[in-house]
């Protein structure tokens, strides 16, 4: 009974997120961003004392409940593990020793980290040191906080894989020119992934858990994870646990081999509490009715590791590892010690090398483009065919944006860099697709981390989506009046690329998409008109880098501003005659 | 092999007549006019009411949306939502002008209405915004999107001088019949956006048109055939300044009026004229409008009789 709770619990929550990350159609309403701020990191990092408080205490009352039902990655191991279940039917586990050294340094780390945060919000003195701690700890919680990985893998790779079936399903409808389907219209998405270099970290992380899982079922939460060392010290403590009645037990082990955390002990007759996830798979193995989840009663044992236990027969846990670690599997447990040390060492290298490799593919990109630039022989896919490619071409003078544009609400680079966890929320929820995980755009610290890319897309002017979901308040969420002041860039126009210029055609792309008319067209010579930038009252929504037409270099850019803060308030005049006319002019 | 039976036999031989007949309704409309001899104007401009009041006194003068929708046509309309903007702020075409058109062109016999345009914000958050999207579903036509290349096809424009080809959405290229129905704004490039200008929204690359002389390449796209039977300017509200985005209400006047006729060109020239009351605005900035001339696409100087002008408020002529 319990164990159906658990599972019904685990994929409501589940799927719930699931959802709310691949949806691009707008059916989960923002609200769904609760499934997520439910999540202990995003919880610690935006303070949300209460949600903390809620998690910790009903670990301390009935075990880590957490674990199985609200930490994605915690229940999309266990659908792994299931699944690795149904098709080697005689897959068992087995109980092994803990290895608490990893966990307890990764949640050390970022312990460390989190407490700068929280010094740095509370003692501004102390803010350069904590900074830097802060920001560069941030990466333990990157890459090591479970719903952030679960993100990161939803975004990349559950969500493509979404939108490639969506275009299959709308492929087929336009073969028959269904344009909807009960009332909902069937449109194609684009499904290419923005960066290629986050599905490598998605995929990556994702073969890597899953790997262990489809082993040893719950091997990174209890071996990695920080929540699950967080956790693991309150539930240590759970009034509710699993415990196992000694009188009846006859060590045969079936509960042990159900038990996908690997913590119950049948010869020492206990259950490692601080590695349990209360699945309560256990339960109904037993044939004896000797294992139970409750208070703890009579002849049941309270073990509590490094305290050696009144009832003398029965050894403490900590011996009992020592024996079990002498006369079962050592060399199993060791290996898979190293297993995993390789594969973490194996993820920070390919994490590192990441963005030097990006950094190396941009570094060549201007060479290549002023390559283009001097041959306008026609490259396949940026001239369309057809078209005469040199009048793409008349943008040659270079430009390199010095610093990177935050989302809208992130207030600083600082404070967004300490407090992303590379969830990819609000990239999978921006609806132009414009929040892109960052190379190296912000330098190490801030891999994985949102950028805004206005290549194909730009900010909505009257969107406030990413701060409205982010679980971290690495965005702060904004009213859409204070949206449309917070300035995120500057733009920058550069004349000799402008193709009003150049060519001397009329254009004004990029004053028709500016919202605030920090980009305006004035009168230039032949009754052509040529923009004029007035960055202070710009808010860096990219609209007019975006709809630049010139290429390779563009006329008009935004340059992103390390400290966001609100624009200067453009005039307005109202026009003279404002209402009906008395008759038409013709 | 495909097998006709009568009544589809006679529906195809009746949209290839009509398609026949509106392509010849462009080299006709100079000399038709002046109102025509069962009385119906080509050009009429209406004034003092609400929206759909306003567009239901002109369709009428016009002789009715029958004329131009027949019985099992496939209808496309093409508003202006390019901007995640409500109606008020006069960026996309009036909700219930939208919903007036769908209301004339299901009473006429249309088969399928389909509304769509390739917007400038993110297509969803226009759609809802613009309150299209809502007033057209409520009435049954369908709005789809026009974001993704793979909505559009390639087509040859003979005519033109700059854009020969383009890529053009399919719900224009699959229909019978289609209508224009812009909002009035002033543009930043081409200085005003009205029915030609429209043409930019079913077109998937606007940015060739950016740097192949704008204004051309719109009148380049205005000889696409069949091009729009009906040209319908939303003037309820229109923008005067920092058009075709706009910023604020600061930008909004509320003329109450619509311009409706079969010459693009004409009932561009009579929209600009109309703006020009209110700031001034030189039919020869207007590039386009010549170049639509000279490819023949209307005339800028319709003659004043061929005119129906109409103000509600004063229910006179």
């Amino acid at each position: 009974m319990l164990r159906i709770l658990r599972i019904i619990a685990a994929l409501v929550l589940f799927l719930g997120i699931t959802l709310f990350f691949v949806d691009f159609a707008g059916f989960l309403p923002t609200q769904f961003s609760w499934l997520e701020r439910i999540q202990l990191i995003p919880a610690l990092k935006s303070h949300s004392w209460i949600i903390i408080g809620a998690i910790l205490g009903v670990t301390f009352f009935f075990g880590r409940i957490y674990c199985s039902t609200v930490c994605p990655l915690g229940v999309l191991q266990d659908i792994i593990s299931a699944t690795a279940k149904r098709i080697h039917s005689k897959k068992k586990f087995e109980y092994k020793k803990p290895i608490p050294f990893l966990r307890f340094v990764v949640l050390a780390l970022f312990l460390t980290g989190y407490l700068a945060l929280v010094v740095r919000l509370v003692a501004p003195a102390a803010v350069g040191t904590c900074k830097r701690i802060s920001s560069y700890v941030s990466w333990v919680s990157l890459l090591f906080d479970p719903y952030s990985i679960f993100g990161r893998i939803a975004c990349n790779v559950f969500k493509p894989i979404y939108q490639g079936g969506n275009n299959l399903y709308w492929y087929i409808c336009n073969q028959y020119g269904i344009k909807e389907v009960l009332g909902l219209p069937v449109y194609y998405v684009n499904a290419i992934p923005l960066s290629l270099a986050a599905v490598g970290v998605a995929l990556g992380f994702l073969i890597f858990i899953g790997y262990l899982a489809w082993r040893n079922g719950r091997t990174y939460c209890n071996t990695i994870c920080p929540v699950g060392a967080l956790l693991g010290v309150f539930s240590r403590l759970a009034i509710f646990r699993v415990w196992i009645d000694k009188s009846k037990c006859g060590s045969c082990g079936l509960c042990a081999q159900r038990c996908k955390s690997s913590c119950i002990d049948p010869k020492g007759k206990i259950v490692d509490l601080s590695r349990c996830v209360d699945c309560f798979d256990c339960l109904s193995a037993c044939r004896k009715d000797a294992i139970h989840y409750g208070i703890c009663l009579g002849t049941g044992e309270r073990p509590i590791p490094g305290i050696e236990n009144s009832t003398k027969k029965t050894p403490s846990l900590k011996s009992n590892i020592v024996k079990s670690a002498k006369d079962s599997d050592d060399f199993g447990s060791r290996r898979e010690f190293f297993d995993i040390m390789i594969g973490v060492t194996g993820l920070t290298v390919a994490a590192q090398a990441l963005p030097s490799a990006a950094a190396e593919e941009e570094k060549a990109a201007p060479a290549v483009a002023e390559e283009a630039a001097s041959a306008p022989a026609a490259k396949a896919g940026v001239v369309p065919e057809g078209e005469d490619p040199e009048m793409f071409f008349t943008g040659k003078t270079p430009y390199v944006r010095k610093t990177p544009i935050a989302p809208p609400g992130a207030k600083s680079i600082g404070h967004f860099n300490a407090h992303c966890t590379a969830c990819h929320l609000c990239v999978a929820k921006c609806p132009t697709s414009i929040l892109k995980p960052a190379t190296s755009e912000y330098g190490v610290r801030g891999f994985m981390q949102p950028h805004l890319d206005f290549s194909r897309g730009f900010c909505n002017y009257d969107c406030t989506i990413c701060g409205d979901v982010c679980p971290n308040h690495a965005i702060v969420p904004l009213t859409i009046e204070q949206k449309h002041k917070v300035q995120m860039g500057r733009v920058v126009f550069i004349e000799d690329n402008c193709v009003v210029k150049v060519k001397e055609n009329s254009c004004g792309a990029c004053s028709e998409h500016c919202p605030t008319q920090a980009v305006s067209m004035v009168p230039y010579k032949n009754g052509l008109t040529i923009p004029h930038v007035n960055p202070d009252i710009c808010v860096g929504c990219g609209g007019c880098e975006s709809i630049c037409p010139v290429r390779p270099f563009r006329a008009i850019y935004v340059e992103g501003n390390a400290e966001q803060h609100d624009r200067k308030e453009f005039e307005e005049k109202k026009p003279e005659v404002t209402g009906e006319l008395e008759d038409f002019p013709f | 092999m495909t097998n006709l039976n009568r009544k589809e036999f006679l529906q195809t031989l009746a949209a290839a007549g009509t398609a026949a007949a509106f392509s010849a309704v462009d080299a006709l409309d100079v000399m038709a006019q002046s109102a025509g001899a069962n009385g119906t104007y080509n050009l009429v401009a209406v004034m003092g009411g609400e929206p759909d009041a306003m567009f239901n006194a002109g369709i009428e003068q016009m002789g009715g949306m029958k004329r131009f929708v027949k019985p099992g046509m496939k209808v496309t309309i093409k508003p202006n939502i390019g901007w995640d903007k409500t109606p008020e702020l006069s960026a996309n075409t009036n909700p219930i002008l939208v919903a007036a058109i769908i209301k004339a062109c299901w009473a006429a016999g249309a088969k399928e209405i389909t509304v769509f345009d390739h917007t400038c914000d993110e297509w969803r958050r226009c759609y809802q915004s613009s309150g299209i999207e809502e007033a057209a579903k409520k009435l049954g036509a369908k709005v789809v999107p026009g974001n993704e290349p793979e909505y559009y096809r390639e087509i040859q424009l003979p005519r033109a001088k700059s854009m020969k080809t383009a890529m053009v959405h399919q719900a224009i290229l699959d229909s019978d019949v289609w209508i224009n129905c812009p909002v009035m704004k002033n543009h930043s490039g081409a200085r005003m956006t009205l029915c030609m200008k429209n043409h930019m929204g079913i077109v998937l690359d606007r940015r060739f048109m950016h740097t192949h002389d704008l204004q051309q390449c719109i009148a380049d796209i205005c000889t696409l055939n069949p091009g729009a039977v009906l040209n319908i300017v939303d003037a309820y509200r229109a923008m005067l300044t920092n058009g075709p985005r706009g910023r604020s209400l600061n930008d909004v006047v509320q003329p109450k009026a619509l311009i409706m006729g079969t010459d693009i060109v004409a009932v561009d020239t009579l929209a600009t004229k109309f703006f020009g009351q209110y700031i001034n605005m030189p039919l020869n900035e207007v590039g386009h409008l010549a170049h639509g001339e000279e490819l023949g696409l209307g005339t800028m100087n319709p003659p004043r009789d061929s005119i129906k002008r109409i103000n509600l408020k004063k229910q006179t002529n």
